[in-house]
């Protein structure tokens, strides 16, 4: 059965079963193509596809139906694959079940880990039906953005500018004007690829306003997007002649925020803050380190705080403390630990990574008397898949989450910021040290 | 689909409509107890909300203590019959001209559901009270915003905004947040140009705070302009807001079709009650005016020698501007015990709007003004 539930969205249902690897893997391709994806992409969707969907054949669920969604995206096709958790041993699908770290042999037989390379982004997850969840995220294909087209600052300020949305021109002369006048780590990758960035901005994935003068000169920018349900994170704002400082760099923030204030983001973020970023709109992240050479991520509430009840092991709590104390947050810190009560043998990990960042964020999806293990055989994998920055997400709001404190600390994890509200209470950022 | 687990999982997506998909809910804040635990203060001075620290006029709370608990199991007269007899009275109208509601919030649904269908959009302004195009929204209907020009309602953009499909416009008189206010000469101006092809709602809930003498009172208005509604509210000089009610004004034409979306019995019978008598009170509202007029200038005053920047118009309410994150200064008042109504939600990024009050309270204020002020980068 296919069907379009909505413009550019794919469906089927078909059973766990060997005989329909195919199909599976031919709709995945087919619809991938049809969505827009380059024919390489969609092979390696489909591959990708053929992977897990082998492997949960491999765990014989019985009876069990799969959902495969194929979705259209701005600037990628994303695959998702549903079945119920039922009849599934849960522990199963951490990346690194089944799988010999020091054994690149024993690595190829790894099926989740093969489609995961196939991928942009991968993810795992058990999502609020009850399912568990494969993602799989292919993005189309951009040419990166020409040294030769960049474009230099303008030679005086512009006066008498308005804030303008501009269009797909406007946008591509923006990126060139900021790939030549700020530093790479003032912007995000993705302003390397112009064709990406106005197709995301036609999709409302991105949103840009500039700043241009009477005769269409144009001074300056800023651009946001949603990440997740809760959080917009802008960058900028950029102002490209110094006297064009602060007016135009506070219009394009107010702007911004304005627009922010009524959607439902509950907060800002910027974490790579340019220095024309104006003072006093947004507030620092993370505790500083005393250099005001390099700010740190700085964020901004946009409703009024109503305080909240968060969990955390006792181990958690000094830092909250002092960081709920720093940024004025209203809580109530409620600590929690094992009393001698029996866990669950196994823990499960819901891992995501974005191959071209270099990252991973882990989240956890169940507890476990294993999750230290669990914790280093994860950081393991990832280090041998060469994924540089590893993050490890904890949410405040689910008490269970709490449990794997003690192992992320003694694995040399350390908590680097609290975000407010990111996930059903404030989640805390932990990010792998060194190397294991 | 295959469920998980003994609860029935439901697939909403399927059923909710895209406007209604895209729409926030308004969080409320936290009750005074909760919110006090969490802030760890033993006090919580309400500065947020518009409220008169007055109370109630004097005859009203005579009504509210002596409210016979028995009365509780009875319905209320669902149309307010004797308060719209008052009001008539009182401004010279037909009681068939008001319709009461559940504070003046439900009035705007009826008249929205009155006259939108899809494809309808409403204007007003960008910076104002929110309810307006929240209402619009998740009703389905377009809201335009016209931005403010020099912090007041900018009615040649709002005209020119206007199509064939524009139902409503919206004004906010005095606005809140701003204070400013339209005189009789620009509202009788904007509705001879209007000229019958839309509803003008002229929301007076701030209107009894007013001294200025050209600020135009809509009620006499009524007679001449057949497409005019008027709110009104016993929430903030009758301080009757915990009673929640409202009321609107127009022609009898115009309040005939909105009544019929309005929903009967939504006003409770103390509210009622109270209401007609806080009607009564001639010393109520002049003592109001004059603990607003002294707090206003006493905190201008201060904000002036402070160098931080204000918007003080009419209403009990004063913006200010802070050189902080407002966000970030509602928390920092709260862990102070007071409670103040950041401004982005309004679209006025690091604004706080202070509801003035009695003098101790202001006293409070400014001494902590300084503290929360004390902000490192």
């Amino acid at each position: 059965m296919i069907s379009t539930e909505k413009k550019r969205t794919l469906t089927t249902v078909i059973p766990v079963a060997e005989a329909f690897i195919p199909l599976a893997a031919a709709f995945v391709a087919q619809g991938a193509r049809g969505l827009g994806l380059d024919s390489e992409g969609a092979d390696a969707l489909s591959l990708a596809t053929e992977e897990v969907m082998a492997y949960l054949v491999g765990l014989n669920p019985d009876n069990s139906d799969l959902e495969i969604r194929c979705v259209a995206g701005s600037h990628f096709v994303e695959t998702d694959i549903a079945l119920p958790v039922r009849n599934l041993q849960l522990q199963a699908f951490n990346m690194t079940a089944a799988v010999c770290a020091e054994d690149e042999a024993c690595l190829e037989q790894m099926g989740l880990l093969i489609a995961s390379r196939m991928c942009d982004r991968f993810q795992i997850s058990r999502s609020s039906g009850g399912n568990l969840l494969l993602r799989l995220v292919k993005e189309k294909t951009y040419p990166e953005i020409s040294e030769d087209g960049l474009v230099s600052p303008p030679a005086s300020p512009v006066s008498d500018f308005t804030l303008q949305t501009p269009d797909a021109a406007q946008i591509k002369w923006f990126l060139r004007r900021v790939n030549r006048c700020v530093p790479a780590a003032l912007f995000p990758a993705d302003f390397r690829y112009p064709g990406k960035v106005v197709d995301m901005a036609s999709a409302g994935d991105f949103h840009l306003l500039l700043a241009l003068g009477a005769g269409g000169a144009m001074g300056g920018g800023i651009a946001w997007r949603r990440e997740g349900e809760k959080t917009i994170e802008m960058f900028g704002p950029y102002v490209f002649h110094d006297e064009n400082h602060p007016d135009m760099a506070r219009a394009l923030l107010e702007a911004c925020i304005g627009d922010a204030a009524r959607s439902p983001a509950l907060a800002l973020i910027n974490r790579m803050p340019p220095p024309s970023l104006p003072d006093g709109y947004l507030e620092a992240l993370t505790a500083g380190d005393g250099s005001r050479d390099v700010p740190g991520p700085r964020f901004r509430m946009m409703h009024e705080d109503p305080g909240c009840v968060v969990w955390c092991h006792p181990e958690l709590a000094a830092f909250l403390r002092r960081e709920y104390r720093r940024m004025v947050f209203p809580r109530d810190i409620q600590e929690t630990a094992a009393n001698g009560e029996t866990p669950e043998p196994f823990s499960v990990l819901s891992a995501e990574m974005d191959r071209n960042l270099g990252r991973a964020n882990l989240r956890p999806v169940w507890p476990g008397a294993d999750a230290e293990k669990n914790l280093a055989d994860h950081a393991a994998l990832l280090r041998r898949e060469g994924i540089a920055s590893i993050f490890f997400e904890m949410d405040l709001g689910r008490s269970d989450q709490t449990m794997f404190t003690p192992g992320l600390l003694a694995l040399g994890f350390v908590p680097r910021m609290v975000l407010p509200y990111a996930g059903t209470a404030d989640l805390v950022i932990f990010e792998l040290e060194a190397d294991l | 689909m295959k469920m998980d687990g003994s609860m029935r999982q439901m697939d909403f997506d399927r059923l909710v409509p895209d406007h209604i998909r895209c729409f926030t809910a308004y969080i409320p804040s936290k009750p005074d107890d909760v919110l006090m635990r969490m802030a760890g203060c033993d006090r919580l001075l309400r500065l947020n909300n518009n409220e008169n620290p007055l109370g109630p006029p004097a005859m009203a709370r005579k009504v509210i203590d002596a409210f016979p608990s028995d009365r509780v199991a009875l319905y209320p007269s669902g149309d307010a019959y004797h308060l719209r007899r008052r009001l008539a009275d009182l401004f010279g109208l037909h009681p068939d001209q008001f319709l009461v509601g559940n504070g003046a919030n439900e009035v705007i649904a009826f008249v929205i559901k009155a006259f939108c269908r899809e494809g309808d959009n409403i204007i007003t302004a960008d910076k104002t009270f929110a309810v307006y195009e929240w209402v619009a929204e998740f009703s389905g209907f377009e809201a335009r915003l016209v931005p403010l020009k020099d912090y007041v309602f900018d009615d040649e953009a709002m005209l020119s905004r206007m199509d064939e499909r524009t139902k409503i416009l919206f004004v906010c008189n005095p606005n809140n947040p701003t204070g400013t206010y339209w005189s009789e000469q620009k509202l009788r101006c904007f509705l001879d140009r209007v000229a019958g092809r839309a509803i003008v709602v002229v929301d007076e809930a701030y209107c009894e705070f007013v001294e200025k003498s050209d600020f135009p009172d809509g009620m006499r208005l009524l007679d001449e302009y057949p497409n005019l509604v008027v709110f009104r509210t016993f929430s903030k000089m009758y301080a009757l807001a915990g009673l929640r009610i409202g009321y609107l004004a127009g022609g009898r034409e115009v309040v005939d079709i909105i009544r019929r979306t309005c929903v009967v019995y939504s006003v409770n019978g103390l509210a009622q009650e109270a209401a007609l008598k806080a009607l009564d009170d001639v010393a109520h509202v002049p003592a109001t005016r004059e603990m607003v007029r002294t707090a206003k200038a006493m905190l201008c005053r201060e904000f002036e020698a402070l160098g931080l920047p204000h918007v003080c118009g009419e209403g009990n309410y004063i913006m200010l501007r802070l050189p902080i994150s407002d966000t970030l200064a509602y928390r920092k008042f709260m862990a102070r015990g007071l409670l103040v109504r950041s401004m982005s939600g309004f679209r006025f990024p690091n604004w706080i709007r202070i509801t003035v009050g009695f003098p101790d309270e202001m006293n409070y204020f400014l001494e902590t003004l300084p503290e929360v002020l004390t902000h490192e980068r």
